[in-house]
């Protein structure tokens, strides 16, 4: 072997850690992937409500899988709780902590909503069903595999879950309403499954789209805040 | 090539005169049937209105309806599995505001079956242990990445016993996915709304569906903490 031919094939070799670090390290959700505004519910809430959001939600920093360092961030959850409150209420005040909404007037906030993320989590790295043929198992030995023709699937199928937790509190601390809102997001993901990360922003996208309009629905189309009883002490 | 030069005719027809051979065709045989197993099929449960449910009842401007799940064809088309041969009775649970002031809540943790004198409570449960199915294939994964460096062609042996396992476990996952979907998520029913979903009842037994006599509900006020029970006595078909 000359030594052009060992210097090539060097290189081939270290070009390949690259190319894995880089398909593993593509950009996270932005809250410009995400535009909320567009899913905008028919009516609006005529009341102004303070924001408060749980520690789950602003503490949550950056959210991992098998195939992203960061698929989505604490920060970027948060803005989007905030886009669908401003979609469902006529006016929002974002509070630091439930204590300020006792310290705000009552002219000022009609009702506290505060929001939990209860999970956050997708299927990157179990077992997931195929779209193709499927000859092998290839859960742990799926990435090696995989490469082998005969043995190739073409897509696994990749499932994103979010549940959060929507609870809206009058001003003396008691429930008007609560709701657990479940979304969820799918996207066939190329086998290895590891390795793809395109699709799997994709499924977080679909996931969290899902469950702020569907909390928006829920939350709007719900009677209680045209009933009066919840404003009586 | 390599194919022909194995396969040998000899006095009485064609003859394996390698072993490896046999083995191969077994492994690939046991292969094919692997890779053909169907994914459970789950169809969407269709909501009615309450007053069309056969068991339900009127009480202090609520309306409330159960519709106990028993049998076994409906249970495979909803929940892609007998789930009552595994001691799980699905109720779904219907209840809606007409009249009411405020904001009412059903309480699952109260609401039961009285089934003769004893009672059946709700099951939030890891009901088909799918964590388990789930540590299993991984061991069997482990064990095979291992006997496939160690002993390869034993290795190739248990790839078919594997996908059937992932298969069992992938379809345990999607049947408690979709439970978990349909379950009530409590949420306070104001007047003019309704809300639905089911309720899993962990039976002692299966045959503790026959002593059922009545389905008992509870919402409460989220404010007053005033509380409503429905009492929906089951009738014979």
């Amino acid at each position: 072997m000359n030594r052009k031919a060992r210097i090539e094939r060097r290189l081939v070799w270290l070009s390949l850690p690259c190319l894995l670090w880089s398909s593993c390290s593509t950009t996270s959700i932005s809250t410009e992937d995400l535009d909320l505004s567009r899913s905008v519910p028919a009516q609006t809430i005529p009341l102004s409500v303070g924001l408060c959001l749980d520690d789950s939600v602003t503490k949550l920093g950056d959210v991992k899988n098998c195939a992203m360092r960061a698929v989505v961030t604490g920060e970027v959850v948060s803005d989007l709780v905030e886009q669908a409150s401003r979609n469902m209420f006529s006016d929002v005040i974002l509070l630091a902590n439930a204590e300020e909404s006792q310290r705000l007037s009552r002219e000022k906030i009609d009702a506290v909503v505060s929001v939990k993320l209860i999970r956050l989590t997708d299927n990157c790295g179990t077992p997931m069903r195929s779209s193709g043929s499927k000859f092998l198992p290839l859960g742990l030995l799926g990435p090696f595999l995989s490469l082998v023709k005969p043995f190739h699937r073409s897509a696994s199928a990749g499932k994103v879950q979010v549940v959060m937790r929507w609870n809206i509190d009058s001003l003396d601390e008691k429930p008007i309403y609560f709701s657990q809102v479940r979304g969820e997001g799918r996207a066939w993901v190329p086998v290895p499954a590891e390795l793809s990360s395109k699709e799997w922003k994709q499924a977080y996208l679909a996931g969290l789209r899902d469950q702020f309009e569907k909390a928006q629905k829920d939350i709007v189309s719900s009677g209680w805040w045209k009933d009066p009883s919840w404003r009586e002490r | 090539m390599a194919w022909a030069s194995v396969l040998q005719t000899g006095e009485d027809g064609m003859e394996w005169r390698r072993p490896g051979l046999r083995l191969t065709s077994v492994f690939l045989v046991s292969l094919l049937f692997a890779g053909c197993s169907t994914p459970v099929q789950i169809e969407p449960v269709q909501l009615q209105e309450v007053s069309s449910y056969r068991l339900t009842t009127k009480r202090a401007g609520f309306a409330a309806a159960v519709d106990p799940y028993f049998e076994t064809a409906r249970l495979k088309t909803h929940f892609g599995t007998d789930l009552l041969a595994r001691g799980i009775l699905p109720v779904l649970v219907v209840f809606r505001n007409y009249d009411a002031p405020g904001g009412f809540v059903l309480l699952p943790d109260l609401c039961m079956l009285v089934c003769g004198d004893t009672e059946a409570h709700i099951d939030q449960g890891d009901f088909l242990g799918v964590e388990e199915k789930r540590k299993d294939l991984r061991g069997a994964e482990v064990a095979l990445g291992l006997s496939m460096m160690l002993f390869p062609i034993t290795g190739l042996f248990t790839l078919p016993a594997l996908a059937s396992g992932e298969d069992e476990y992938l379809d345990a996952v999607e049947i408690v996915e979709n439970m978990d979907k349909l379950a009530l998520t409590p949420r306070p029913v104001y007047r003019g709304d309704s809300d639905s979903g089911f309720l899993f009842f962990r039976l002692e037994n299966p045959d503790v569906v026959h002593r059922i006599t009545a389905a008992w509900l509870i919402a409460e006020n989220v404010r007053t903490n005033k509380r409503v029970m429905f009492i929906l006595p089951f009738k014979p078909q």
